[in-house]
């Protein structure tokens, strides 16, 4: 099993950063019949799932972890079958919606709705392993864990809102996303948000070393803040950078020096970056559609490629330009977020870095006269 | 009247001269001698003003010949040949018509004296004479179909029929080859007259030369001739590409000024006009048509600059030929043509009275121009009703005439549909095989000893007719006029009415069964019966009978099987699958369109019932543009009368107006493009508009917008496709120069920028909100995205527009997010991360991971626990993990050793996987409990998963591509574990063979 899966928490105790979010975790875990729905929200590998996790197991105990994969099958409106898969305990369910793409409305309203509505029996038995009191109040309430929401529909957001309020008695929502601005507002109100901040370097290097310490592996402090640095404070990308770099070592050792891995997509970006700044050109142009068109069918987001991209193609400008790039960066972002075909905007954003920057090299250009 | 009688007179002659084809033919060794001899007639003739006039034929005739030799001359030489007999008189008599010229009028007319008498002597025949010409001219033209009909249609086309009768040209105009022949004299003869009145014309040879080798014009406008149709009688065709006109804009020209155009070269062709290359580059002189016009001796016009200059030729004639008529205003005109007893001959044989410009006859350009024919014309000319009525006294003519004086409101096309089965237009045959048909019906079938019989043999008799054809061409009026001439009751249904079987049996039961013997006497009795109890049964649209005319079709067929009474059956598409079952039971007769040529006939006709002139071309392009529907044809017809008296105009339906009108007519026609020639039409953006006017701007504008709705759900993809392609190709003209091409770049972010902008717009289209009325809002930034992309000055888009890359990148975007789902599915305990997280961080790790393994020396173990751990299976690692690699020097499984793979997969198979995900998927001890999902399988069907669970699990899945994919793998997977076992088994081999 790879590290990061390996030593991951699996208590609120455990957790090694952001201490207060963890006790108010806590004190909410004292009390699961007045836990509010909860939208947990912060950067991808700052530890949201982490949290969630244990914050089930310190309401429900250790049956929370009694996991299970499930699926269901629905019939939509239109005759289409949809199949949806989740993970269950017996005290909550896990799924992400928006894995059933348009459809996603029909989860919400059929799927959540029937879970949400059935209430959890509360067996004698089933609270026989459970010692302590909290438990037994917890057996009521059922948890259902939504995952990605940020890829829900605006529909399917809709259609959550009254279901959030119906069901209240005897389901408890955890809504769990990135960026919560994806999110429509009365959502967003009807939850206690949560928000998970990326851990700091220093965090990131602290747990680096324990699971160096862990791993038998000798790790220089020097590295480790690279990797902290170069995973944009995504524990999660540190942590399997690390183990990618130990792959690449051969070794227990990793100096200072060690090549920092990166990932395939990453190097393809770099690439794409150095091709438009080499050339500013219509042709070029379309051979960075391509490679943008490859980026997105590999199943990178849009997003993402234009984060990166512009991330590459600011290292290496002015720092004059900078800001009008990455305003165009924003403009274009905004843009991917409004529609639905990435490309067209993401190429646009090229088609603009390459008039910017070939201004720039004419003004040189000029003034060198 | 008298005017009549004189036009009658003349025309007599003009028409025996058509009469006698072959005199009217009349040889060129005639001609020449006729022109020589001429010349001194006319200065005797010098006295008597009806001597002059004679004169004036004469020199016409004079005139006429060289023309003739220039445009007619094979068909003058062939006929010639046979006539040759009487050359001398001709000259005379040619006024009638060149061609027409028989030989004994011409004698009359070449003596001074004679002239008079003549008419004297030929009114009374000629009539009777002409009207036979007229039907031959008729039949010769185009009325394939029906004689009856021709001669109605013909003289009504160019006028009404009294006109007609009185005037030789009528006749001559309706046979082509007349035209042909009265026009070309013209354009030979319009250089020479002058010359011609004073001596003899110079001799044919020398004219022709003349022609070809002066006239050169840039152009001709059309707008600025004042003669209407003054081609008219001439026949072009057009071979090679002309240097500065498309071809089809030259063809409009001739069309537009009354000639014809054909696309072979034949014997009535006047003149072959040659680009000086072939479409394929070879000279034009190695073409067949041009081969085919030296065999033909048709007179070769090459390039456009000399076709313009015959066309100023003509109209110099057709102009001065009409400045000596009617010079004078129109009324002198009128006044000149009673004056003069020659006139009308003049009109048809004279250049000058005839301008000949129409050629002809009066019929036609009459309206216009002439007077006379003009009132002939209009249905409110009492005088062209009376001899309508009482010079055409064909049934069908005057029925015709009664009916178009009904109710003004009436359809055009009920008003003239046919009355009599001669009267349909085309499909004559048909016509008549119904009729006899239903002729012998009873005798056939209504007799005790057909009773038993049943009648479904491939080669009959049928004891029903199925009628199928096109909509509008008369198969309904064919029945209904059919049956009711065989005196039948006619019984129709149609699609208005239910016709399912129950109805079938209520309606048509008592009708078509026994009873039926109680109307119709069986021809067996020997009785006649009276024709009134006689039924026709007509089911109409039978291919209409649609789902809810339930079991209509079977029951329509027991019927035909046991029917006492004929049962015609109609429908527009025999080929139908509804018509099968029927088909064996029905005598088959399939409608054609009518050709456009007869269509033309009757358009002219009806049209001057109406009260309309329509140009001859004009009528052939309605025809055409309708797709030969003779009753859209009507509506059409109707529509523009309507408009006409709308607006108070009363100018004639031309082909020009035609051409005109379609501009504005073909304001959709951009819907009418393919989507890749709209998608170019946006792209090229202002292309060709450079210093347009803002009037040509807006029009391209809305243009380009229009083209968007081609297909709005595609034509932004192809957009966005290819605008770059635009961009690229005016790179040369800025790279290096800094400002520019700073400009040049600004505007490549700007045409991308737009589309940006319609990705946003189309996305508030298609999802969410579905807010259509921002669809505007697209066009018209897809036709920005043009703009910016052509530039001022328009863009050039160098290749076929390419299909857009969004659709299939998008599918297999698609494909793959859903293998990525399912690997997260089998990895969803383990990891914590969403699938974006999955795909960029874990995957591109535990890759490496797993290689790293490999190169250990396939520890297959290490690996295998791995998997285990995260809940892979073999083809999560070698199929799925696969596919998420960019670039080329990233390693794949599938690109291992076949060895290690083979042994890797051995090892694979030893253990079993107990991953809840893998369990679920590919089956697992029955015992394994379920719950909460109804969808579970049941442990039956467990077993049967493990075969094609995949297939069978995903087969609801929205995305076919998915399910190909499943198959594909399944097959694959097989493949594999074949290909594992041959490669276990020659491992073994291998090793055995080492040892």
């Amino acid at each position: 099993m790879l590290w990061v899966d390996k030593h991951r928490p699996s208590s609120l105790t455990a957790l090694s950063y952001h201490g207060s979010i963890s006790q108010r975790l806590e004190s909410l875990a004292q009390k699961p019949e007045s836990l509010p729905h909860l939208f947990f929200y912060g950067p991808s590998g700052s530890g949201k799932r982490t949290r969630i996790t244990a914050l089930l197991g310190a309401i429900f105990g250790s049956s929370a972890n009694r996991l299970k994969l499930d699926q269901r099958t629905f019939t939509t409106p239109t005759g289409r079958t949809v199949e949806i898969h989740m993970v269950t305990s017996p005290h909550h369910v896990e799924l992400s919606p928006g894995d059933a793409g348009n459809n996603d409305r029909f989860v919400i309203q059929d799927v959540l709705k029937e879970l949400a509505a059935t209430k959890n029996i509360r067996s004698s038995v089933a609270n026989m392993d459970k010692d302590s009191q909290q438990a037994d109040a917890a057996a009521e309430i059922k948890v259902v864990v939504l995952n990605q929401v940020d890829r829900l529909s605006k529909q399917a957001q809709a259609a959550l809102r009254r279901t959030m309020e119906k069901y209240a008695a005897t389901c408890r929502l955890i809504l769990c996303c990135d960026n919560p601005s994806k999110l429509i507002a009365p959502l967003r109100s009807r939850c206690l948000g949560i928000r998970v901040p990326a851990p700091s370097i220093t965090e990131i290097v602290g747990v680096l070393n324990a699971v160096a310490q862990k791993e038998n592996l000798t790790l220089s402090d020097a590295f480790a803040e690279k990797l902290a640095k170069e995973s944009n404070r995504n524990l999660r990308k540190a942590l399997l950078m690390l183990e990618a770099a130990k792959v690449q070592a051969g070794g227990n050792q990793l100096g200072a020096d060690q090549i920092l891995p990166s990932t395939d997509w990453e190097l393809y970006i770099s690439q794409l970056a150095q091709d438009i700044t080499n050339e500013q050109s219509p042709s070029r142009l379309m051979a960075a559609r391509e490679k943008l068109y490859e980026l997105l069918v590999n199943c990178i987001p849009a997003t993402t490629i234009l984060k990166k991209l512009t991330g590459e193609l600011i290292s290496s400008l002015d720092d004059s330009l900078k800001l009008e790039v990455l305003e165009w960066a924003a403009f274009y972002e905004h843009r991917i977020a409004m529609g639905s075909k990435e490309i067209f905007h993401l190429e646009a954003f090229v088609a603009k870095f390459m008039a910017i920057y070939k201004k720039y090299l004419n003004d040189m250009f000029a003034d060198d006269f | 009247m008298d005017i009549r009688n004189f036009f009658g007179a003349k025309k007599p002659g003009g028409s025996k001269a058509k009469n006698s084809s072959s005199s009217s033919s009349a040889s060129k060794a005639k001609e020449s001698a006729s022109k020589r001899k001429s010349p001194p007639n006319q200065t005797t003739n010098g006295k008597k003003q009806k001597q002059r006039q004679v004169e004036d034929d004469a020199i016409e005739v004079k005139e006429i010949s060289p023309t003739d030799f220039f445009a007619d001359a094979k068909k003058e030489t062939k006929k010639k040949s046979s006539k040759t007999a009487t050359p001398e008189k001709k000259p005379a008599k040619p006024q009638g018509k060149p061609k027409a010229a028989p030989p004994k009028p011409k004698a009359d007319v070449s003596s001074d004296d004679e002239p008079i008498q003549f008419i004297k002597t030929m009114t009374p025949e000629k009539k009777k004479k002409e009207v036979v010409n007229i039907d031959d001219d008729g039949s010769d033209d185009k009325d394939e179909d029906y004689e009856d009909e021709v001669q109605d249609v013909t003289p009504t086309k160019k006028k009404p029929p009294s006109s007609r009768s009185t005037t030789p040209a009528a006749s001559s105009s309706s046979s082509p080859a007349k035209r042909a022949r009265a026009a070309s004299p013209k354009k030979k003869a319009s250089p020479p007259v002058k010359k011609a009145k004073p001596s003899p014309p110079p001799p044919k040879k020398e004219t022709i030369e003349i022609l070809e080798a002066t006239l050169e014009k840039d152009s001709f406008d059309v707008d600025s001739s004042r003669v209407p149709e003054f081609m008219q009688g001439l026949t072009f065709v057009f071979t090679g590409v002309l240097e500065n006109v498309a071809r089809d804009d030259a063809m409009d020209l001739v069309k537009m000024l009354g000639a014809r155009v054909t696309t072979a070269v034949s014997s009535k062709t006047s003149y072959l006009v040659a680009g000086s290359v072939l479409e394929d580059g070879r000279p034009y002189t190695e073409g067949s048509k041009f081969e085919k016009a030296l065999e033909k001796d048709v007179k070769v016009v090459l390039g456009e600059k000399k076709l313009y200059g015959l066309c100023h030729l003509y109209h110099e004639r057709a102009k001065k030929e009409k400045g000596i008529t009617d010079a004078p205003p129109a009324p002198s005109k009128q006044a000149a043509s009673p004056s003069n007893p020659y006139a009308k001959k003049a009109a048809v044989s004279n250049p000058y009275a005839k301008k000949a410009p129409v050629s002809n006859p009066y019929a036609k350009k009459s309206v216009a121009v002439n007077p006379y024919a003009k009132k002939a014309g209009s249905s409110t000319n009492p005088y062209a009703k009376g001899s309508s009525s009482k010079d055409q006294s064909s049934s069908s003519n005057s029925e015709v005439a009664t009916k178009s004086s009904n109710d003004p409101n009436q359809l055009w096309a009920d008003r003239h549909a046919p009355t009599h089965t001669r009267e349909i237009l085309g499909n004559k045959e048909k016509v008549s095989k119904l009729q006899k048909w239903l002729g012998s019906w009873e005798r056939q079938f209504n007799n005790p000893a057909a009773a038993k019989k049943t009648w479904s043999k491939p080669g009959g008799p049928w004891k029903a007719a199925l009628l199928s054809g096109p909509p509008g061409i008369g198969k309904t009026t064919t029945a209904t006029l059919v049956a009711q001439e065989a005196g039948r009751d006619l019984l129709e249904f149609n699609a208005s009415d239910v016709r399912s079987k129950k109805a079938l049996q209520n309606g048509l039961g008592d009708l078509t069964g026994s009873q039926a013997l109680n109307f119709g006497p069986a021809a067996g009795k020997g009785k006649k019966a009276p024709p009134k109890k006689l039924r026709c049964v007509i089911m109409d649209e039978v291919d209409g009978m649609g789902a809810g005319d339930r079991s209509g079709m079977a029951e329509l067929i027991q019927m035909i099987k046991k029917s006492k009474v004929p049962i015609i059956c109609i429908c527009n598409d025999r080929q139908s699958q509804k018509m099968k079952s029927l088909l064996p039971y029905c005598m088959d007769l399939r409608f054609n369109r009518p050709n456009k040529s007869t269509m033309a006939n009757r358009i002219v006709r009806i049209a001057g019932m109406e009260g309309m002139e329509v140009e001859r071309n004009a009528a052939e392009a309605i025809a055409e543009s309708c797709g030969n529907d003779v009753r859209q044809v009507m509506n059409c017809l109707q529509m523009w009368a309507q408009k006409k008296r709308g607006d108070g105009s009363n100018d004639k339906l031309t082909y020009k107006g035609m051409k005109d009108r379609q501009n504005s007519i073909n304001k959709d026609e951009i819907l009418r493009v393919s989507l890749f020639d709209a998608a170019k039409t946006i792209l090229e953006g202002r292309k060709g508009l450079a210093g347009a006017s803002p009037k040509a701007e807006l029009d391209s504008l809305y243009r380009r917008t229009d083209a968007f709705f081609v297909d709005y759900s595609f034509t932004g993809l192809l957009v966005q496709q290819n605008y770059l392609k635009v961009l690229t190709g005016q790179r040369k003209n800025v790279v290096d120069v800094p400002d520019k091409e700073q400009a040049y770049l600004e505007r490549v972010h700007d045409a991308a920028a737009s589309m940006s902008d319609y990705a946003v717009c189309e996305h508030e289209i298609r999802s969410g909100d579905l807010n259509w009325s921002l669809l505007p809002a697209c066009s018209v930034l897809a036709v920005k995205t043009g703009y910016h992309a052509g530039g001022e000055d328009g863009g050039f888009l160098p290749s076929f527009p390419e299909f857009t890359a969004w659709l299939g990148k998008n599918s297999s975007k698609g494909k793959k997010q859903r293998l990525l789902d399912e690997l997260h599915y089998h990895m969803n305990f383990k990891i914590s991360g969403d699938t974006q997280e999955l795909r960029q961080n874990y995957l591109p790790v535990l890759r490496q991971h797993m290689f790293s393994i490999f190169k250990d020396g396939s520890d297959a173990a290490g690996i295998i626990s791995l998997m285990d751990e995260y809940g892979l299976s073999r083809e999560d690692v070698f199929e799925k993990i696969d596919e998420f690699r960019m670039g080329k020097k990233v390693p794949a499984f599938s690109d291992l050793d076949s060895k290690q793979k083979a042994a890797f997969t051995r090892e694979y198979n030893k253990g079993t996987h107990k991953s809840q995900a893998l369990v679920a998927e590919q089956g697992g001890p029955a015992g394994r409990k379920k719950k909460g999902g109804k969808a579970e399988k049941d442990p039956a069907d467990l077993d049967a998963i493990d075969e094609d669970g995949d297939v069978d699990q995903e087969s609801d899945d929205d995305d076919d591509e998915a399910e190909l994919k499943k198959l594909q793998e399944k097959f694959k997977k097989k493949g594999r574990r074949g290909a594992a076992k041959k490669g276990g088994a020659k491992k073994t081999t291998a090793k055995r063979g080492k040892k």
